[in-house]
């Protein structure tokens, strides 16, 4: 029998990297090449069913300045991130309601958590019935007399990017919810006692402890839901199919290699896409503090 | 013994060279397979009249379709023949993906087709694809409302000037929408005999009278609610006729089955008359059309398959099972078989009706061809933001086709 005379930290290290090259692979094959693939391609002019590749080298990227739904769709991705603050600060306070040690509670948790597995496509068609100008929607705000004419959610160019903006609102609720509620469970109730013998109140109790020591979740959740925020495209090209200046960086993306073939300027406007995307996760690392560790340092300087 | 391996090796031999010469011709269709009998009726009269070709066909459902085939042109594994609509075929041919198959087409087999048809897939003298079957417009309508509107169903309007009479009316008498268009710009422009773009293909031509007029017809109904108020377009119309909620509803022929198999009740009481006819004097009719991949192996073959399949004999065959009209010059209304069921089948008579406009029938996306191949998408999307914001009362007509001009004028010179 052949043995490997190798020490025994050795063997544990050839093992562990053993483990390691299978999702190094799979990582290098479904994401590193697509990324390097991608940014190579936006400097090309690639004809996918020829499979002829020109070098352009930044034709892509002055065509894209001088397209005009270039700056529509940047624009739109930018508003976008306006959802974000707004399903973040309501997941905290709907994990801080389902939170509570009520009876029927886990019926609630779950209620909320229905329109995360619900498919896009059947989200979208029940919120384009809603949306619609004789739908529910219209029909009773008018019986309440909020609006006296039919609005028209997905057709208005300023009303349209705010209605997809609701779904993905309404959609992303339940899962930063149940993120928040496991970091509020990791919180030691002792805290919360010590607390209230030292006389805090509820208002006191939630900006002093459930904040702070939610911060790392925060910065996951934040980070996740701006990239979720940017990257949206079932809502666009389900309710609106892009229409009325509804356009996002992603449904262009989409668009132009799949309508219209232009894989090279598809390409550069996701190389684009994804330096922004860092961009935006850097900025956010830097103002919540790089996670647990960094929220530990920060609480030991202010201690000091 | 000795005989009886030269008698094997004679079999085995004379099996290899016969089954060497039988070429396998593929052939994919668009979601044709409730037509399997059909189908196949086709490629066995073509197979048993040429014994060397075997046809292998494979339906494909139409939104997988157009995935499907550049999966298949990239990774080399192509289809030898196939069922594309007029702009699939100008865009594949543009990026080089077909063959021209004027070398395999017989000169007088070209005129056996509807020239407008032909013509509809050659682009610079090449001839890309043969035109099968194809979709005319006709207005289909709600005889019930008509009544209950004081309308008589047997007159229905013949103009867009009188749908919007009628509408007024419909609205008025039953609170129901008159009609739902499905507001495509171009496609509107066309209608009204505006040429869009110059015929060298390097200049707008979308702000003349004739534009501004059409666009006011749509603000008007769009202002009086004569129309849905979301412009949802061809899919929203399809739910809101067959849910009986207008009037009227200019669409292709295709729809009345469509009715027939999902609103039985609304069904009962539909009619079809005549597409109304703008100042351009075209009806859209979009097509279907047969071609070949560039890297498709058998292309002489899949052309001899695809003269077969669209030839007059076999389109109106099929045109007595799907609710369609030949694109050859083959008429339908002067066939007993037809004349006898449109008194009492509304497929048929729409058929009928359809094939009668035929003369003023264009597949108007051909207009695709003679702008270039990456700034068609762009002037479409341009034109058809202005024309919608226009209709919803962003713009007057002028100022949205003025706009719109300016706009198209920077896309057709931009160097990009």
């Amino acid at each position: 029998m052949w043995h490997l005379k190798l020490s025994r930290k050795k063997q544990t290290y050839l093992i562990a990297f053993c483990f390691l090259v299978v999702p190094l692979v799979l990582l290098s094959i479904f994401s590193y090449y697509p990324i390097v693939r991608g940014i190579t391609l936006s400097f090309a002019d690639y004809n996918m069913l020829t499979g002829e590749t020109k070098w352009v080298r930044l034709k892509n990227y002055r065509w894209l300045f001088n397209y005009k739904y270039f700056y529509i769709s940047l624009a739109n991705t930018l508003k976008y991130l306006i959802v974000v603050p707004f399903i973040q600060f309501t997941s905290i306070g709907l994990a801080v309601l389902v939170n509570q040690k009520i009876p029927g509670i886990k019926f609630f948790r779950t209620l909320f958590y229905i329109p995360v597995i619900t498919g896009s496509v059947i989200v979208s068609i029940a919120w384009r019935w809603i949306f619609d100008v004789d739908g529910i929607l219209n029909y009773f705000l008018m019986s309440l007399n909020i609006i006296e004419e039919p609005v028209l959610w997905l057709l208005d160019k300023n009303v349209a990017l705010f209605s997809c903006m609701f779904v993905t609102f309404w959609r992303g609720l339940g899962y930063y919810m149940i993120i928040y509620l496991a970091g509020l469970q990791n919180i030691p109730s002792e805290l919360y006692e010590a607390a209230a013998l030292d006389g805090a109140g509820s208002f006191k109790k939630f900006t002093k402890i459930t904040i702070p020591l939610l911060r790392p979740t925060m910065l996951l959740c934040f980070v996740l839901s701006s990239m979720a925020a940017l990257k949206v495209f079932e809502e666009i090209f389900l309710l609106t199919g892009g229409a009325n200046q509804t356009t996002t960086l992603m449904f262009e993306t989409y668009n132009l290699a799949f309508n219209r073939y232009q894989f090279g300027q598809s390409a550069a406007v996701g190389v684009i896409f994804s330096a922004f995307l860092i961009a935006l996760t850097l900025i956010q690392f830097k103002f919540f503090g790089l996670g647990g560790a960094g929220s530990e340092k920060k609480r030991k300087k202010t201690n000091k | 013994m000795k005989k009886f391996f030269v008698v094997l090796s004679c079999l085995i031999i004379g099996s290899l060279v016969l089954s060497a010469e039988r070429v396998t011709v593929e052939f994919w269709t668009l979601s044709l397979s409730t037509f399997s009998d059909y189908v196949n009726s086709v490629i066995d009269t073509f197979e048993a009249a040429n014994p060397d070709i075997k046809i292998n066909w494979v339906d494909i459902p139409y939104n997988a379709f157009q995935q499907k085939l550049i999966a298949s042109i990239a990774s080399g594994n192509v289809p030898d023949l196939v069922n594309m609509n007029t702009p699939w075929v100008i865009d594949f041919a543009a990026q080089n993906a077909l063959s021209p198959i004027d070398e395999f087409v017989p000169v007088a087999d070209k005129y056996v087709y509807l020239p407008n048809y032909w013509e509809a897939t050659v682009i610079d003298g090449k001839s890309f694809a043969i035109p099968w079957y194809i979709s005319p417009r006709i207005l289909l309508y709600n005889r019930q409302i008509f009544e209950e509107a004081g309308l008589d169903p047997n007159v229905p309007p013949k103009t867009w000037d009188e749908i919007i009479e009628y509408s007024r009316i419909i609205k008025e008498k039953t609170g129901l929408y008159g009609y739902q268009p499905n507001i495509v710009a171009h496609l509107d422009l066309q209608e009204e005999g505006v040429p869009l773009i110059s015929a060298d293909g390097k200049k707008p031509i979308v702000n003349t009278p004739e534009a501004i007029a059409r666009l006011k017809q749509h603000q008007l109904a769009f202002k009086e609610a004569l129309m849905p108020q979301d412009l949802g377009g061809y899919q929203a119309a399809k739910q809101k006729f067959a849910g009986g909620k207008i009037a009227m509803f200019p669409v292709g022929i295709t729809m009345v089955k469509h009715v027939q198999i999902n609103s039985p009740s609304i069904f009962e009481v539909s009619d079809v008359t005549s597409y109304p006819l703008g100042k351009g004097k075209r009806i859209p009719a979009s097509a279907m059309n047969v071609a070949v991949p560039s890297k498709a192996k058998n292309k002489a073959e899949a052309v001899k398959f695809g003269l077969w399949l669209t030839s007059p004999y076999w389109q109106v065959e099929f045109a007595k099972i799907a609710t369609i009209v030949p694109s050859t010059k083959i008429s339908l209304d002067e066939d007993p078989w037809f004349l006898e069921r449109a008194k009492r089948d509304l497929n048929v008579k729409a058929q009928l009706l359809a094939s009668k406009s035929m003369i003023y029938g264009f597949d108007l996306d051909a207009i695709g061809k003679i702008i270039e191949p990456s700034k068609y998408s762009e002037f479409r999307r341009i034109l058809n933001d202005y024309w919608i914001a226009a209709i919803k009362g962003d713009y007057t007509a002028e100022e949205a086709l003025y706009l719109a001009e300016e706009e198209l004028k920077e896309v057709l010179s931009s160097e990009f």
